[in-house]
């Protein structure tokens, strides 16, 4: 409890510090913008989610808003402290002012009976403001970021179009240095063997092998790569049955939990749902702390979701070009959100909410 | 002849080079890269050079771009561009510069070794060698001006856009030379085409008649 109550100080003083950093920069400004990001990256670890870089003029209004309750909410947490020890103390000190010590709520210590009951009840008001009021403050204010400095749904909906582009531009890269490039070859080598086959039929055998070869690694190639646009078992078995695979496979007792009405997504969200999964298991697999694994997955009128919840140690983080930056990076082509929360300790849950596409 | 290869796909490019070594040409450089493109040209001023259109670090047109910058500052130095497709803006760029030693070929072409290596001869002899899917398109979107052509000259117009010459043109129609004079002859009459010989000219003033 007490430990809560520190680590929202110490979130409150550091919020003073941004927000007289906030009240001196420029929105949007290079040196605003340095101090937008301090703010989301800890606005993020304290509600265990990830907040994306916003560009809209709302960040004007946290420069306003965080810039001024920052400050008084960090003169609070960092205030109440003394106020607690001098309140514990009222019984030592009380003598040392003439006419008795006049407390914030009225009464005046006149002796030590009173100082000692009248510091006492001080001291528990103090501390009900540390223990109760004192971490909502500092989630408050983590929230007020969260909501200004985090893309507006039209700043995402544009980076969606954007990701899909580049997603779009991977697989045709992919075919195009990939496999068409390989066919390529392979013809070439055909047509070098068949010049070949009457001077040198040994040399043509050894051409047409080598593209025999060829044309198996071009199948493997082509089969990763479709895997990775959408993968056949989803065709095959649909999303439930597919997930249902992955849970079999993951080296953790993995149990799957699915909802209604799963088996008309659009092929796209269906895909991304599935490499959530995949990824998620993985990462549960790879750090080996937990016992036991929840996969749930359901849909409403509009969005379908998944979560993936295992009850390992906690504490996991997201790294740049990690596995699941590129799960972030497929979701939010289609418009949807990630979350990752995975406090020390645990429970770990990726939680993805996608915009329904059937 | 003294080859210089830009291609960035090892396979390929592995694939070439055994290529044209198995039948007697030399690579004189293999590049991988855009910018490398311009220096290896001028340093090794090749017979021919064989570009792809798409090279590192871009992965746009550098190839492209580095032929047109070339062709610039050497004219006429023979250049075979390969494309993973063809395209007609690219062919345009291309041939703005003149269709003398010229190739625009797509990559499927060089399994057809024997047709990949005529193309490169006559490119580097200073002649023109288009893709035959580059000359149907411009064929098939201007049809009123050839609307007069009859089947078998629209085949002669085909292979003369392509690059070939009278000789090639009869023996892969299965006719005799005079015959194909006689329809190119046609042909410039009925597109009111003043009558050239040469190659490329030949080929240019088709192309040119065709976009306009």
């Amino acid at each position: 409890m007490v430990r809560e109550s520190l680590r929202a100080t110490g979130y409150l003083a550091v919020g003073a510090g941004t927000a007289l950093l906030a009240l001196v920069t420029l929105p949007l400004g290079p040196y605003g913008r340095r101090v937008a990001a301090v703010e989301r990256s800890r606005a993020g670890r304290r509600l265990g989610t990830t907040i994306e870089a916003g560009e809209s003029p709302r960040v004007l209004l946290w420069h306003l808003g965080h810039g001024l309750s920052g400050l008084v909410l960090g003169y609070l947490a960092l205030g109440l402290w003394p106020v607690l020890l001098l309140a514990l103390g009222l019984p030592l000190w009380w003598r040392l002012l003439p006419g008795g010590v006049l407390l914030s709520f009225g009464p005046v210590a006149t002796g030590v009976p009173s100082a000692l009951l009248l510091g006492l009840v001080q001291a528990a008001l103090v501390l009900a403001l540390l223990v109760v009021a004192l971490p909502r403050l500092a989630t408050g204010q983590a929230r007020l970021a969260e909501v200004l400095l985090r893309p507006t749904a039209r700043e995402r909906g544009e980076r969606a179009v954007l990701a899909h582009g580049d997603e779009v531009h991977r697989i045709e890269r992919d075919l195009h240095d990939g496999t068409q490039a390989q066919l390529v070859a392979i013809s070439l080598r055909l047509g070098l063997a068949e010049r070949a086959f009457s001077a040198n039929p040994a040399g043509a055998l050894d051409l047409v092998r080598e593209a025999h070869d060829g044309v198996e690694q071009a199948l493997v190639d082509l089969r990763h790569l479709v895997h990775g646009v959408h993968p056949p078992v989803l065709t095959e078995r649909g999303l439930v049955g597919a997930v249902r695979g992955l849970a079999a496979r993951c080296g953790v007792p993995t149990s799957v939990r699915a909802g209604r009405d799963l088996d008309r997504l659009a092929p796209a969200v269906e895909a991304a749902l599935y490499f959530v999964v995949a990824e998620a298991l993985t990462n549960v697999t790879r750090h080996g702390e937990a016992s036991e694994v929840c996969v749930r997955i359901g849909r409403s009128r509009r969005s379908v979701w998944v979560s993936v919840r295992d009850d390992g140690r906690g504490g996991a983080a997201e790294r740049v070009g990690g596995g699941l930056a590129g799960i972030r990076r497929r979701v939010a082509a289609l418009a949807g959100r990630t979350r990752l929360t995975s406090p020390p300790g645990g429970p770990t849950e990726l939680r993805v909410v996608l915009p329904c596409g059937s | 002849m003294r080859i210089v290869i830009a291609e960035d796909n090892a396979l390929l490019a592995e694939g070439l080079v055994l290529l044209l070594t198995s039948v007697g040409h030399e690579v004189a450089a293999l590049v991988g890269s855009g910018p490398e493109v311009v220096p290896a040209l001028l340093e090794h001023r090749p017979d021919v050079a064989v570009v792809d259109v798409r090279l590192p670090p871009t992965r746009t047109d550098e190839g492209l771009r580095a032929v047109l910058a070339v062709r610039e500052r050497l004219p006429g130095l023979p250049v075979l561009v390969l494309s993973q497709h063809v395209e007609q803006g690219c062919a345009a760029d291309l041939l703005a510069g003149g269709a003398q030693g010229l190739g625009y070929l797509l990559k499927d072409r060089v399994g057809r070794v024997q047709d990949f290596l005529d193309a490169l001869e006559r490119v580097a002899g200073g002649g023109t060698a288009l893709d035959p899917e580059v000359v149907s398109t411009l064929l098939s979107r201007r049809d009123d001006p050839l609307e007069g052509l009859t089947p078998r000259e629209r085949e002669v117009l085909s292979l003369m856009a392509q690059g070939h010459a009278n000789g090639t043109i009869a023996e892969l129609l299965v006719i005799t030379e005079r015959a194909v004079s006689k329809h190119i002859a046609n042909i410039f009459a009925k597109l009111d085409l003043p009558p050239t010989d040469a190659g490329h000219r030949r080929v240019l003033a088709v192309l040119r008649h065709l976009r306009a």
